[in-house]
């Protein structure tokens, strides 16, 4: 049979040219998968079991006994002190670019002039950096002055030409937030912060009070739904050591306990914490998240400049 | 092949045979018809005797034949030498012309059965439902008090079609995406529902309780667990059901009371 | 043995003249020498190769999706869950000593970052990278090594390198001190701390870890007596039990309750990114977050445990989530159980997160557990330190959120279930109304389209002036927060840039949230004028749907109807929303252009559309 003779004699032909074929195309096969095959890429962590043990005889042996321990030894302030200054930018940063205003043009794009982002909003003459949040961590008690705690003035947060007029917002838990809407259109203010919540509806005109329960550890977000452009930032803080710069670049936190080491925490919107290779007071410093150190005087009003390459705002 | 051989393959028909009658008569392992509820039900299940019977006349004729010829000319025991035959044209026509009328007498047999689940679409049903397949469930709209589907007053239900008994109730079959298939087994009722097509489907129930609705056309990988109930009640009970559907649709006040 | 009787017999045969290719061409045809044949076996070499190369990697040819990524399983089946908005930051810590040399860095490096440089070829490259370093007293820092080792490393794609080499060196500061990023430390605390509470999605209370309790789950008699961890919690956990784990009957009880139903759509950890959720348009929720849209509890507040039953049995018309009816009733129950126990496990695990990014110290495990609620849902002491109680309490305190509105006008009933003209016919006598209810009805429309158009409810601006649901599609839903950040981005590669960010952690690719179209009657979240009514005035909780607050209208401060609405004028937006469906959209009612001339003013239409050409419309890339 002339079919099987031309098989057989086929694979007899060329032997060594068939399996050196054969062992490059499984070579190229296995390399082609392990080429393919990555490691993992997320930095994956697999809890521990007997880690895990050990958490619960923790909990099963403390939970239920009320462990008298004498709270930690607060640092007693010596007094009362001011803390201003001013935030700048060296050299010029980025230009934020303008908003894209999708709805309600005639109202929020007056004139058809371009509305500029305020991301990052630098003094041309002075090159103080606005917007930036700073507030006293871990003040509680005898450690706080009575004008920073407790009950307050209504701060007030209006918004026109679909701008939030205040970008960034700074009060206390016990003041109330009182929203405005200056526009005729109707915007619904939607506070979205970890702790804090609020998504209502403000018509022309209107006004709603908005008391935060509990304090943000970083500015939470304010934005409308209906204009999805707009941004601003509000920070209740627990205590009344909270305040932005304005648009010069200067704050100023008045009654900040001295002689105990105080930490504030700088936050900027495009920054976020991060306070690398600044100069404060002429000296090159670079801030751990964020968080100024500082210890105050009694009485002291203290000036300090901060100085942010404009490199940090990226390129 | 030896007698053995032809023996053993007969054995394959026979306990299939055997297995078919034990199977309906003691109805083995709930093997055969699930329970009729329906009206006409009994008209598809006898449909399907009919051709159980005659093809399984058929089979076994043919089967018994294959073994006798297996049997008679084994090789080993028959040593004639083979004839090759041109045919025999009688023969063809025959084993033709009698298929051919089996089948003709199947089809004509059938039609009423068909025309009476497909065609003639009840005129007055007692109540008239929108069923919506869709992925991976069922969804029904009954109509309101105005007695018409589509209209403001409709009530809207999922999963457990309510129906009530002893009367005729027409099902506009819709799918909201893929191909999907509207089965009740006790029912013996069965429809496509075709994306795109509004398909008229229609029984009557005629004993109380809760029955099987299932998807039959592969819609997904949740096809497996599209199930429903058809739940089948008194007209009154039915009409109480749906009166309380409907005052829970259009409740306006809190269901719960807040605590205090 | 054969072959070489063949051929010496046929020695012609056997030599290299005989043309090739034509004994090629003319072999009988069979198919396993059709399969020999050369071609078909590149085909079939080179399909393989392609399935394994685009199956393990994120090429661009075919990205999958990324859940199918082996160790995002894995982690998940550990009961880790990768958050993406989270993961992208980092705690810092206190100082710690500064590395004496090249190796000592890379040691420490690979250490806290996970990176293996301490391989051969990591380590040669570090000595490199110290060699050509100048001496600057600080040694090699780990950016240095980091440039040289992932960037000139193949194990990594171009992206993961340009990220790491920036988030790396974003975290470490030379100087005074050495402070590190220690990040994969904190991960591990969190994810021991969160086995310890909270077990695995598959044994919410695993015998293995009870002190109390041998393996087999019997308590150890001198120990005496004590709940499990979860009871403690509130939790039933039978219920639990029932749910979680593998698919399996025992004693006639089917075991695995969420696996067989949930898991493949909402995630073993309620992350609502399993295999199905990138096919499905809108995601499946995300437990973790403990944000629910649909429910009867106010504002941002928690669902109830009926909010849930609800919705599991009734599903969402409109969305992928079918309705469970036919489960039995302690089935579904034990599955609202088990929902819940994973929101409450997502949630403890962000905010052990949060503490650990704000660079706060974690809080002691018992100082997590301490101050539970009571039977009552009561937990006076609670602090900040006390998350897993934190967390229960909104729980427990949904119960008293509830909405419950005011009674609407009379005829409301009847308002709703009216049958316009147009719907009529002979054959379908419905009821019809009076002339004074009639005139009420059109009434509570006029104010109810009002009210749609005006700047108090200002529905039209999302839901569109057509009630489409085509006012506006570019905002987005809570879930994922970071997708907020999107609008932020106008520039479209820096916005692919964030989203390949996110989507390398795990997340589904963004989609804006899109309003309803009303015209529709298509509810999610229930149809009834109750749950209307309860989605005006208190919003959607996670998206951008606002709460229109009514004001109640006292004697001495009347309402202005252009101003404000009362509870009485919702019903009436009620009714017109619930009226859309039945509305020909080709023909508006002569009522709006009487609207129109009797001057409501619409706001210009806008002048510019924001085109999203990039990534987030290509569901698979």
């Amino acid at each position: 049979m002339a079919a099987a003779e031309d098989f057989t004699m086929r694979s007899s032909m060329a032997p060594c040219k068939t399996s050196v074929r054969r062992l490059g195309w499984l070579a190229c096969a296995v390399i082609a998968t392990a080429a393919g095959c990555e490691p993992a890429r997320i930095d994956t962590v697999a809890p521990n079991v007997e880690a895990a043990k050990e958490i619960r005889l923790e909990i099963a042996t403390k939970l239920g006994t009320k462990t008298e321990q004498a709270p930690a030894e607060e640092a007693k302030k010596t007094g009362w002190a001011t803390l201003k200054g001013r935030i700048v930018v060296v050299g010029t940063p980025p230009s934020p670019g303008p908003e894209s205003v999708t709805k309600d043009v005639e109202v929020c794009k007056p004139g058809g002039h371009p509305v500029m982002k305020q991301t990052i909003v630098v003094d041309s003459a002075t090159g103080g950096l606005a917007n930036v949040a700073l507030y006293a961590l871990k003040l509680t008690g005898d450690n706080v002055h009575e004008s920073a705690s407790g009950k307050g003035d209504d701060v007030l947060f209006d918004q026109k030409e679909c701008v939030f007029l205040s970008h960034l917002a700074t009060m206390r838990v016990g003041q109330k937030l009182k929203v405005l809407n200056s526009d005729p259109v109707s915007h619904n203010t939607m506070i979205a912060g970890r702790q804090n919540n609020l998504n209502q509806n403000l018509g022309p005109g209107q006004q709603l009070f908005f008391e935060p329960q509990k304090p943000e550890s970083v500015p939470a977000a304010v934005s409308c739904s209906i204009h999805p452009w707009m941004r601003a930032y509000l920070m209740p803080h627990e205590n009344g050591y909270v305040t932005a710069t304005g648009k010069d670049g200067t704050f100023e936190i008045a009654n900040l306990p001295a002689g105990i080491d105080l930490k504030i925490q700088l936050w900027h919107e495009v920054l976020q914490k991060k306070f690398r290779d600044i100069e404060v007071d002429g000296k090159k410093q670079s801030l751990s998240n964020g968080v100024l150190p500082l210890k105050l005087e009694n009485d002291e009003k203290k000036e300090i400049e901060i100085k942010i390459p404009a490199a940090a705002f990226g390129a | 092949m030896g007698k053995f051989w032809s023996l053993l393959f007969f054995l394959v028909p026979a306990l299939g045979v055997a297995l078919f009658v034990v199977s309906a008569d003691a109805n083995l392992l709930d093997h055969w018809f699930p329970t009729d509820v329906s009206e006409h039900g009994h008209v598809i299940d006898g449909l399907f005797m009919m051709i159980l019977w005659l093809t399984g006349a058929v089979f076994i004729a043919t089967e018994v034949c294959l073994a006798a010829f297996l049997w008679r000319y084994d090789a080993r025991s028959n040593r004639d030498a083979i004839k090759f035959t041109h045919g025999s044209h009688t023969l063809e026509v025959v084993w033709t012309i009698v298929p051919a009328a089996t089948l003709l007498f199947i089809a004509i047999y059938q039609m009423n059965a068909w025309a009476d689940a497909k065609i003639r679409q009840p005129k007055n049903p007692g109540v008239e439902i929108e069923v919506r397949a869709r992925q991976f469930e069922w969804r029904f709209r009954y109509p309101g008090p105005d007695g018409k589907l589509y209209t403001p007053d409709d009530i809207h239900f999922d999963s457990e079609l309510h129906v009530p008994v002893d009367e005729e109730v027409l099902v506009h079959l819709k799918s909201e995406d893929v191909l999907h298939s509207f089965f009740l087994p006790n029912l013996r009722v069965k429809q496509d529902a075709v994306p795109g097509m509004v398909i008229p489907v229609w029984f009557k129930p005629t004993k109380e309780g809760a029955w099987d609705l299932v998807c039959a056309e592969l819609c997904g990988w949740g096809h497996y667990k599209m199930r429903g109930r058809i739940v089948v009640q008194s007209r009154e009970d039915f009409n109480a059901w749906l009166a309380g559907v409907r005052e829970k649709q259009l409740a306006t006040q809190s269901e719960q009371t807040a605590a205090k | 043995m054969k072959r070489r009787k063949l051929k010496s017999r046929f020695p012609r045969l056997r030599s290299a003249h005989e043309p090739a290719a034509w004994r090629m061409n003319h072999r009988p045809m069979t198919p396993r020498t059709h399969f020999r044949d050369s071609r078909w076996r590149t085909a079939a070499l080179a399909v393989a190769a392609l399935t394994c190369w685009t199956g393990c990697t994120d090429n661009p040819f075919a990205a999958a999706p990324p859940q199918f990524r082996s160790n995002l399983v894995d982690m998940k089946m550990q009961g880790v869950n990768p958050n993406p908005e989270l993961e992208m930051t980092a705690p810092e810590t206190a100082p710690t000593a500064k590395p004496a040399d090249a190796e000592a860095a890379a040691k420490l490096v690979e250490d806290l970052y996970g990176l293996q440089l301490a391989d051969a070829r990591g380590g040669a490259l570090v000595k490199q990278v110290a060699a050509d370093k100048p001496a600057s007293g600080a040694g090699v820092l780990p950016g240095d090594v980091i440039q040289k080792v992932i960037i000139g490393d193949s194990k990594y794609s171009v992206g993961d390198r340009d990220d790491a080499v920036e988030y790396l060196l974003s975290k470490v500061t030379w100087g005074e001190g050495v402070k590190l990023a220690i990040f994969r430390d904190q991960k591990q605390q969190i994810a021991d701390l969160l086995l310890a509470l909270f077990g695995t999605p598959d044994q919410p209370d695993p015998a293995q870890l009870d002190p109390f309790r041998d393996p087999n789950g019997k308590l150890f008699e001198e120990k005496g007596a004590r709940p499990r961890l979860v009871e403690m919690y509130g939790f039933n956990l039978d219920h639990l039990e029932t749910s979680a784990g593998r698919v399996h009957e025992k004693f006639g009880r089917q075991y695995g309750l969420y696996r067989l139903h949930c898991a493949h759509c909402h995630g073993i950890t309620g992350d609502g990114a399993g295999p199905t959720a990138s096919f499905l348009n809108p995601y499946p929720r995300d437990y973790r977050q403990g944000k629910f849209k649909f429910k009867s509890t106010a504002g941002a507040e928690k669902p109830t445990r009926a909010d849930l039953m609800r919705v599991l049995t009734e599903g969402i018309p409109g969305t992928a989530m079918p309705s469970f009816r036919v489960l039995p009733e302690n089935e579904r129950e034990a599955l609202v159980e088990y929902v819940e126990y994973l929101s409450v496990r997502g949630e403890t695990e962000i905010k052990l997160i949060e503490f650990a990014a704000g660079g706060m110290p974690l809080p002691s495990p018992a100082a997590l557990v301490a101050n539970l609620p009571d039977e009552d849902g009561n937990a006076p002491e609670v602090t900040e330190e006390n998350v897993v109680s934190n967390v229960l309490l909104t729980w427990r305190g949904a119960e008293q959120q509830i909405v419950s509105p005011a009674k609407p006008p009379e005829d409301f009933v009847k308002w709703v279930t009216y049958v316009p003209s147009n719907l009529r016919d002979a054959k379908a006598p419905a009821p019809e109304l009076s002339s004074d209810e009639n005139a009420r009805r059109e009434a509570s429309l006029k104010r109810g389209r009002e009210l749609f158009y005006s700047d108090v409810a200002s529905c039209y601006k999302c839901h569109g002036d057509s009630q489409l649901g085509d006012g506006q599609d570019t905002d987005y839903d809570a879930w994922f927060t970071w997708r907020k950040n999107l609008n932020e981005l106008s520039d479209a590669a820096e916005r692919n840039k964030l989203i390949d960010e996110y989507r390398t952690l795990g997340a589904l690719p963004p989609r804006t949230a899109k309003p309803r179209d009303l015209r529709m009657g298509v509810y999610r979240g229930g149809r009834r004028p109750l749950d209307i009514y309860r989605k005006i005035t208190s919003g959607i909780n996670g998206t951008p749907m606002p709460a229109l607050k009514p004001t109640e209208p006292t004697a001495d401060a009347p309402v202005d109807p252009a101003k404000a609405a009362t509870p009485e004028d919702v019903w009436h937006l009620v009714h017109y929303v619930m009226s859309l469906p039945y509305e020909p959209l080709s023909q508006p009612p002569k009522e709006l252009e009487q609207m129109l001339k009797e001057g409501w003013q619409r706001s210009p239409q806008p002048e510019e559309k924001q085109h999203h050409a990039d990534k987030e419309h290509h569901p698979r890339s």
